[in-house]
């Protein structure tokens, strides 16, 4: 009798381990068909998320495939680049749509960003993992602890620099490529460090495959940047550190500005602008890319 | 033989108890390794609610368990073992990413299952100890003294466990523990192998075949630097204070808020990183003329304006202002360091990658906090240099808003005034934040205050700041600064282009040139607004100061000993502001830190409540004693709200007594549980009269509370000169009568219950927990609002509350029959 009663008991504790046990693995489960989806590349290093630290994960990105036989390449985009920038009428309306959200949300109206943006396949740059999501205006997690950002923060930034195609732009952190590929929308001089191996070693493939020709990477510490190509006119730093690297001060032309956003690990609280003028002097600005909120408001109730 | 039987029954009910608390503490210290401060109260209320939820489990199988108590006891513990083994390995397996929960619903799945995986070992935990309450009435004191006793040892035996252990080693140790606490409750030959198997199956599994791993977020410092392709790990130390990782690489740069026209090179520098996101920078240097890039930051303004000064600074780490106080060849350099193991690794394992700064001739390191280290000193000093003591990265994520510091306080400042030469300067500095900005605005509005407490009359000038893009540093003094030391500053900031905040004499001119900020309402274009100088202006300004205060959009009030929340910022009333000028981009923008626990302190709320209503709504058809609903809730709720309020709140004023974090959790933990197990134990002498006894219990919590509220701090004063240890006796006996007291409630609360409605007995076991997953997050809550004297308040009002309703329910004449 005794027995009996303990063999109810026992049933009466399992049932909520297995309960537990079954959400757990349809969570899994979920997370490797999430990951496993689209995952058709060649190169398919194996996706997984988060990234085990130590352990070297790359996240995978749809850039690192060919673009698939039903994508269309056109070419020249609107600024008349003679450079190969590549272009793809995939998921045109998509990007459509996130331009004209930066243009009547933030009130952001420099038409030649706005167009680079328009011409540049986010969703080539952003992992499988996040797809659904490329053209939401959000940062996004590109593995390593690292992000692609939000595109009006990218906008933002590339208006920020003033360019043309006589300027050469140095970019420390190439992450996913895809700051690098909207600033080849204006120049072919794009140069770009990145000092996390596995991702500088999948971002060249990418931006390889994808046939961005023009931009020149590099692995290695962007705190030197790249003396040898300097100096430069702009140079974009997309890492978070505690001071400006003297190095990459001194690399920037005079007239030239160098842009680093500020902030968490995924929202840009505030930019700093740092300008050089003719005579070598360096200001620097906090800019607030939100500011332009209450204006579009009041004008747009 | 019966007595053995139940001396090994009361030894496994604290060995469980121990355990349960030596997993929390363990628990907690592995999120915040792997995440942040943020998922602290999860653990926390993961366990507290399986307290909770094992109440409302027994009232259902109450009938079913109360025959079989023995067997089921020893089941709960089995299983408490089991779930905590595997529990740093489940944890591990979850992919949770907390950067991406605000956009990615399905992490919300995965932050469930991180609940779900705390939860259930607490569960277990919790069932096994109501088991035996409930089942074992008649001697519930005795249990429930074993219980707090157990607790109790169980704090002091986690802090000491890790320094032995790597927190996720503590899991296996606790299961281990747990097994020989099952083995003791088992009561046939079959559960005592059982009991043997799972024991030696943890040994061999867990130790020797898969050990369990610290997992780290793939966005803290920690995972960034070993990304770094030339990254050596050189040294892995851990603690109560913190996990230590010492990473080499020739790619680290630490210099913090640099001029922007700084060239001077950075000697090679090695990084200290705590738990995991902390980090400070080591430097490699012989001669201390090569540490001149240190000069280049706002830290170094002091040294310019004093000949050679003795100086105290606060936060040794990895000896980067020490090195700067080297440089600028000061006569004698005391740095105060307060973690052990920081001191070792700096002086003794990396003499050669710090330049061997802690052993330097001018140099003398001392183990101690700065607030209590300046009360035992009578020595004053040139200047006292308090750096940024926590990372860039975290400031700008703001997580240490829930954090409480009591270096920031205006009474901490005023101690620091104190301990200055007459012509001395206290130097502080601060990680700026922008939009709204707040951190900078703060440390100007305490030092200004602080002044002013101090009894000086002309503020402005006795005060300096300036500011790079990316530091503050405020300077005050007890005499006003001279002409010279004007002139210096001038120098200093135009020849590193650094912006002046204050001076005396300070033009509006001659702010906001080299860092531009802007008008929070127009966009980059439009006006330039020097924010920090005209913050200091309205701060100087008494007429100005109230409305400055109140129209701001942060809290930017000093921080104070009873409200020590230097860190915290949010205000309710600008949220809707914040939402209005931000629209969907306002969440970066406000410190997280305080929604997330009142968002905690609400999900407790409604699971409390769910889980309170629902046993109540099935026994209502069986429960005969219909008055004792109401009651049962008053007074279980009362007193589990009120033990947890107390016990924080004594915490809290401990901190500056004891002066060491981890000490004053240690000794107030094993104090009040302790003592309350004591009275837990005292209180079945009085079992024929309970209603009198708890009375007087209230009364006297309520009388010592109000005395300890009163004269706390002359009490305090009294015995502050004295060394550590006999401090720490004086905490313990200061805690001892109202500890005692509040032992007494319980276990005779639930002798009267299990009297007249006993079948309540396991719900009020579960309330009791609820009310203390509540009490947590509900105190930080009222702390960081009202202060913590207020939290005592309210605390001591409870116990005095619930033994007066208690006094005068009087449901039947039965209860009347009870007590006489």
């Amino acid at each position: 009798m005794q027995w009996k009663l303990r063999y109810k008991l026992v049933l009466v504790f399992i049932w909520p381990i297995l309960l537990l046990e079954l959400v757990f693995w349809l969570g899994l489960a979920g997370c490797k068909k999430e990951s496993s989806a689209p995952s058709k590349s060649p190169a398919s290093n194996e996706t997984k998320q988060p990234a085990e630290p130590n352990t070297v994960v790359i996240m995978e990105t749809a850039g690192q495939q060919k673009p698939t036989p039903g994508t269309t390449i056109i070419e020249p985009n609107s600024i008349g680049a003679k450079w190969s920038h590549p272009y793809s009428a995939e998921r045109l309306e998509e990007r459509h749509q996130m331009v004209r959200h930066i243009q009547y949300s933030y009130g952001f109206n420099n038409t030649e960003v706005l167009s680079a943006l328009e011409q540049v396949p986010r969703h080539w740059f952003v992992t499988v993992q996040e797809q659904k999501r490329a053209y939401a205006d959000m940062p996004l997690p590109i593995g390593h602890g690292q992000t692609i950002s939000q595109p009006f923060i990218v906008a933002y930034m590339t208006g920020l620099l003033d360019l043309n195609q006589n300027k050469k732009v140095l970019e420390v952190g190439t992450g996913s490529g895809y700051q690098a590929a909207v600033l080849t929308e204006f120049t072919p001089n794009v140069y770009s460090i990145e000092i996390i191996e596995p991702l500088a070693q999948a971002v060249t493939d990418r931006l390889e495959k994808l046939g961005y020709d023009t931009i020149e990477t590099m692995i290695g510490d962007g705190y030197w940047g790249w003396e040898d190509k300097g100096p430069f006119d702009a140079i974009v730093v997309t890492c978070a550190a505690d001071h400006i690297p003297p190095p990459l001060v001194k690399q920037l032309r005079p007239g030239g500005k160098m842009c680093i956003p500020v902030g968490g690990t995924f929202r840009v609280q505030h930019l700093m602008l740092i300008s050089k003028d003719q005579d070598g002097k360096v200001t620097s600005q906090s800019l607030m890319p939100v500011r332009f909120v209450p204006l579009v408001r009041s004008t747009n109730p | 033989m019966q007595k053995i039987k139940t001396l090994y029954f009361t030894v496994a009910i604290a060995l469980v108890s121990a355990c349960a608390i030596t997993l929390e503490l363990a628990l907690m210290r592995y999120m915040l390794i792997a995440y942040w401060h943020h998922l602290y109260y999860l653990v926390i209320s993961a366990a507290l609610l399986g307290f909770g939820a094992s109440g409302t489990f027994l009232s259902f199988t109450r009938n079913w368990i109360q025959p079989r108590h023995e067997s089921a006891c020893w089941l709960f513990a089995i299983l408490f073992a089991l779930t905590t083994s595997v529990s740093f390995h489940l944890l591990s397996l979850i992919p949770l990413n907390m950067m991406h929960l605000a956009w990615n619903f399905g992490q919300i799945g995965y932050l469930l299952l991180q609940y779900i995986a705390l939860f259930v070992p607490f569960f277990f935990g919790a069932c096994c100890l109501g088991t035996a309450f409930i089942a074992k009435a008649s001697y519930i004191s005795r249990l429930y003294a074993a219980n707090m006793i157990g607790s109790g040892l169980g704090a002091v035996a986690a802090i000491g466990l890790m320094y032995l252990f790597a927190c996720e080693w503590l899991a296996v140790v606790v299961g281990v523990v747990l097994c020989v606490g099952s083995a003791l409750l088992a009561v046939n030959r079959r559960q005592l192998a059982l009991s043997t198997m799972l024991l030696v199956g943890i040994l061999i599994i867990l130790i020797g075949v898969y050990p369990p791993k610290q997992f780290v977020s793939q966005y803290k410092a920690l995972s960034y630097y070993r990304q770094l392709h030339d990254a050596k790990i050189l040294a892995h130390r851990y603690g109560p204070l913190g996990r230590i990782d010492v990473i080499n690489s020739n790619q680290i740069h630490l210099l913090p808020g640099r001029s922007l026209i700084g060239t001077k090179p950075i000697p090679a520098q090695t990084a200290m990183i705590i738990d995991g996101d902390s980090v400070s920078a080591m430097t490699r240097f012989g001669n201390p003329v090569e540490l001149a890039a240190f000069d280049e930051t706002t830290l170094a303004l002091p040294y310019h304006l004093l000949s050679k000064p003795v100086t105290l600074i606060v936060g040794a780490g990895g000896g980067f202002d020490i090195g700067l106080a080297l440089y600028h060849k000061c006569s004698k350099i005391i740095a105060l360091e307060l973690n052990q193991q920081v001191i070792d690794l700096v002086r003794s394992v990396f003499p050669e990658l710090t330049g061997d700064v802690f052993s330097r001739d001018s140099v003398e390191v001392v183990k101690a906090e700065a607030r209590g280290f300046m009360r035992q000193t009578s020595q004053k000093f040139d200047l006292i240099q308090i750096p940024p003591l926590d990372s860039f990265s975290s400031a700008a994520a703001g997580v240490h808003a829930l954090n409480e510091s009591y270096l920031y306080t205006t009474e901490a400042l005023q101690l620091y005034i104190q301990h200055l030469q007459p012509k001395g300067i206290l130097c502080l500095t601060r990680w700026l934040r922008y939009w709204p900005e707040r951190d900078g605005i703060k440390l100007l509005a305490t030092a200004i205050e602080a002044l002013e407490h101090e009894g000086l009359t002309d503020i402005d000038s006795h005060l300096i700041a300036v500011r790079s893009w990316a530091t503050i540093t405020v300077m005050i003094s007890p005499s006003a600064f001279s002409v010279a030391q004007i002139e210096s500053v001038l120098n200093f900031c135009s020849r590193r282009h650094f912006d002046l905040v204050h001076y005396p004499g300070i033009t509006s001119d001659q702010a906001n040139q080299y860092h531009v900020l802007h008008s929070s309402t127009e966009n980059f274009a439009g006006e330039q607004k020097a924010v920090y100088f005209e913050a200091a202006q309205q701060l100087l300004d008494l007429r100005q100061r109230k409305g400055f205060y109140t129209n701001h959009l942060c809290q930017v009030r000093p921080a104070t000993d009873d409200r020590p929340y230097f860190h915290d910022f949010f205000r309710w009333r600008s949220l809707k502001t914040l939402r209005q000028l931000l629209g969907d981009n306002w969440a970066p923008f406000i410190d997280w830190g305080y929604l997330l626990l009142v968002a905690a302190l609400i999900q407790s709320c409604i699971l409390a409540a769910l889980c309170i209503v629902l046993p109540l709504v099935c026994l209502r058809l069986k429960v005969g004693a219909k008055g004792y609903r109401l009651h049962t809730l008053v007074y279980f709720g009362g007193i589990g709200l009120a033990y947890m309020l107390l016990e924080i709140s004594f915490i809290q004023r401990l901190a500056l007594f004891l002066s060491h974090p981890v000490a004053t959790v240690a000794v107030v933990l094993t104090g009040f549980l302790c003592f309350s197990g004591l009275g837990s134990y005292v209180s079945h002498r009085f079992s024929h009269q309970p209603r009198r006894v708890i009375m007087i219990a209230g009364v006297g919590i309520f009388l010592i509370g109000i005395i300890y509220l009163l004269w706390w701090d002359e009490i305090i004063t009294v015995f502050q000169p004295w060394p550590w240890w006999p401090r720490c006796i004086v905490a313990l006996v200061l805690q001892a009568p109202l500890a005692f007291l509040m032992g007494i409630p319980f276990p005779l609360g639930l002798l009267l219950l299990s009297r007249h409605a006993p079948l309540l007995t396991p719900w009020a076991w579960g309330i009791n927990g609820f009310a203390s997953v509540i009490a947590t997050s509900l105190t930080v809550c009222i702390a960081i609002s009202f202060g913590h004297s207020v939290v005592l308040l309210i605390a001591i009002g409870l116990y005095l509350a619930v033994a007066i309703s208690n006094c005068l329910f009087n449901p039947c004449q039965s209860s009347h029959s009870a007590d006489s």
